[in-house]
């Protein structure tokens, strides 16, 4: 699976979203595959691994249904990262009416990471996983969109609704976090 | 462990870690790893961070993915297209709805009109062409005196009329006009009430 991120590759995301517009479909194809399980990993990295490839899935359906208002001033795959987001909230929010569970706050999440246990047999995984699981909500996900997928801190800022600047603070917290857990084991 | 003093290349790890620098940015941060081990144990950490999640995804379906959206895609592209035929149907429905209603009007206006005529005690002008004597205004003005409802004649035309026939005349055209708009009202009752309908 193609790990870069869209920038730097031989064809832009922006390239190939020009060339699937003007019917070239194997450009989809090209973005889909490029990006699906980038995706896939934010969506388990907000709990949600049981739905993982329904709402990847969605995602796309969402993205290509309304590719004319991408704007290339950010990323093509931060863009899906969002309406993966959205879709998580959303699914949350009819799940918590449905059921009249608790909101989706830390502890839900953490139950949902904790869904990692036994996956991993790795000593030094296991450590940077509860490290990780330790986080809060907010320094899990900016951890995980800057360390994992290389998203810069501006577009993790519309992500999030934050500065890119608290976003960089909440970053260099959560590393610490990681390192002084590591390190203590 | 030491930290690096190096803050941009301490900031580029995540990036050249997501193969997001260009082949110069990445060779420095190459050269700078070589040499900095506070920035390659960070790596290694972000690495990690990166295999958490790794082996907890599933490997989705690209190809049925893929179909999905585009799909989903044709789909409303087919809608799109055809929503300006919906459109134009319904303008057509409003535009026959239109010429519906002022058919019908035209319809209630005739009837509405002949309706005083065909009555036999219709407000109206007589058959054989004398003005009604109901329609007939007083000839006095009505100001004391007995009441005149002269008949005129209108056989000849209207040309032969003195002026004050030709007024009497037009006043009691203001009335028939007066009685058919009102005759909605004025023949409800009496039909009700007729003993053939009871």
């Amino acid at each position: 699976m193609d790990d870069s991120i869209g920038t730097t590759s031989e064809t832009t995301d922006a390239a190939l979203i020009t060339r699937w517009l003007s019917g070239d479909q194997r450009a989809a194809t090209t973005l889909v595959e490029r990006h699906a399980q980038s995706v896939a990993r934010f969506v388990v990295s907000l709990g949600e691994r049981e739905r993982t490839e329904e709402l990847v899935q969605d995602t796309f359906v969402r993205a290509f249904q309304a590719i004319e208002t991408f704007r290339s001033d950010s990323r093509f795959r931060t863009w899906l990262f969002t309406i993966a987001k959205r879709l998580v909230v959303d699914h949350r929010r009819s799940e918590r009416r449905r059921r009249e569970v608790v909101e989706l706050q830390e502890d839900h999440l953490v139950v949902s990471f904790d869904a990692l246990d036994g996956m991993i047999g790795d000593e030094r995984t296991q450590q940077v996983r509860m490290a990780m699981q330790g986080l809060t909500p907010m320094q899990r996900e900016v951890f995980t969109l800057r360390a994992t997928e290389g998203v810069p801190y501006d577009e993790i800022a519309q992500m999030v609704g934050s500065s890119a600047g608290a976003c960089r603070v909440h970053y260099h917290n959560a590393l610490k976090t990681i390192k002084e857990r590591v390190t203590d084991a | 462990m030491r930290e690096c003093e190096d803050v941009t290349m301490q900031e580029a790890l995540p990036t050249f870690r997501a193969g997001g620098l260009d082949a110069a940015e990445a060779e420095a941060v190459r050269t700078h790893l070589a040499t900095c081990d506070a920035c390659a144990l960070e790596l290694a950490l972000l690495t990690t961070a990166r295999a958490v999640l790794d082996r907890a995804t599933p490997v989705v379906d690209v190809a049925r993915i893929t179909a999905a959206a585009m799909g989903a895609r044709t789909r409303a592209e087919r809608t799109s297209v055809a929503e300006p035929r919906v459109i134009q149907l319904r303008t057509r429905r409003w535009w026959g709805s239109r010429q519906l209603l002022a058919a019908a009007a035209s319809i209630l206006v005739v009837v509405s009109l002949a309706i005083p005529a065909l009555r036999g005690t219709g407000h109206g002008p007589a058959v054989d062409g004398r003005l009604d004597p109901m329609v007939a205004v007083d000839a006095t003005g009505g100001q004391g005196g007995e009441a005149v409802t002269p008949s005129i004649d209108l056989a000849g035309g209207l040309a032969h009329l003195s002026s004050a026939q030709l007024e009497t005349f037009l006043k009691g055209l203001d009335q028939v006009e007066a009685t058919v708009r009102a005759e909605p009202v004025t023949i409800a009752f009496p039909l009700i009430d007729s003993p053939e309908l009871l």
